[in-house]
């Protein structure tokens, strides 16, 4: 009776330790790199969400209060359409406090073009219009 | 230390670690894959998005080695809470496997067996890792509290 119970505890141990390589494996699984090619065009052209990432930026530097500035939940695949070589359209809508302290939202659009080690120019833009 | 508080240690550490990866390693990592697939990419880049600025507060170890890390240290501490009061003998099996598949998997990226970039700091992390998860557990070893095999 008690050998059996502490065998059943063993295979409860060996359970609980395959969940533990099982889920460690996923994890080593999921941060390996997805392909070199999509690495290398990453690099070369940029992606969307350091495209949006840097369109924020440079729509707060026209803001009156950059401080103040909240996208809520836009994602960057709704806001950023890759036109191809390094090229981005953003498009979307910020919450900003104009020069009177109230809180408006605008509509921004603005063309960025990666340069290449982590640096955007912003070619066209940024348009700010309040709605 | 207590069961209870080496399970919420593991699953805490597990948790940063993979945390670091969702929120500043580069979206060409397979698992971004599997979060598209998963219908959560939506919430996936948001996340990245409002994080993306506080990855320049943390130096590059934080976000390239430490995870790595955290989930080996992750692992041990969780197998010390698995066994501690099941089989001191198969602890240390599990113990010793999992540090020598994590110590040659570095070391075979270095010889070009294992696909990925070997860098010291990574091995070193892991030593630290290695090393604190003994200091942690080493008391309830040393208090004998783990059991001796079955026969």
């Amino acid at each position: 009776m008690i050998h059996g119970r502490k065998s059943k505890k063993l295979v409860v141990g060996h359970l609980l330790s395959t969940c533990v390589v099982g889920i460690l494996v996923l994890l080593a699984a999921g941060s390996a790199e997805e392909d070199p090619e999509t690495k290398a065009k990453r690099e070369k052209y940029g992606d969307k969400i350091s495209a949006f990432v840097m369109a924020q930026k440079f729509v707060e530097q026209n803001l009156k209060s950059p401080g103040s500035a909240e996208y809520g939940w836009q994602t960057a695949d709704e806001c950023v359409t890759e036109l191809g070589n390094g090229e981005y359209l953003v498009k979307g809508w910020v919450d900003a406090q104009n020069s009177f302290g109230a809180k408006i939202r605008n509509n921004f659009s603005l063309k960025l073009t990666y340069m290449g080690n982590d640096k955007w120019r912003c070619t066209e833009g940024p348009y700010i219009v309040g709605r | 230390m207590a069961r209870k508080t080496e399970i919420t240690i593991s699953i805490a550490t597990m948790f940063v670690g993979g945390m670091i990866y969702v929120l500043w390693r580069p979206d060409t990592l397979i698992m971004f894959s599997w979060f598209k697939t998963l219908g959560l990419q939506n919430s996936v880049e948001e996340l990245r998005r409002v994080a993306s600025p506080y990855a320049s507060i943390f130096p590059s170890w934080v976000i390239y080695a430490l995870p790595q890390a955290l989930w080996f240290f992750s692992g041990l501490v969780a197998f010390h809470s698995i066994w501690a009061t099941r089989s001191k003998k198969i602890y240390w099996i599990y113990f010793s496997g999992f540090v020598s598949i994590a110590f040659t998997t570095e070391f075979g990226q270095l010889l070009n067996v294992v696909p990925g970039h070997f860098d010291v700091s990574d091995v070193l992390w892991l030593l630290i890792a290695g090393i604190l998860a003994l200091i942690i557990t080493f008391p309830t070893i040393q208090k004998g509290v783990l059991r001796n095999d079955t026969r």
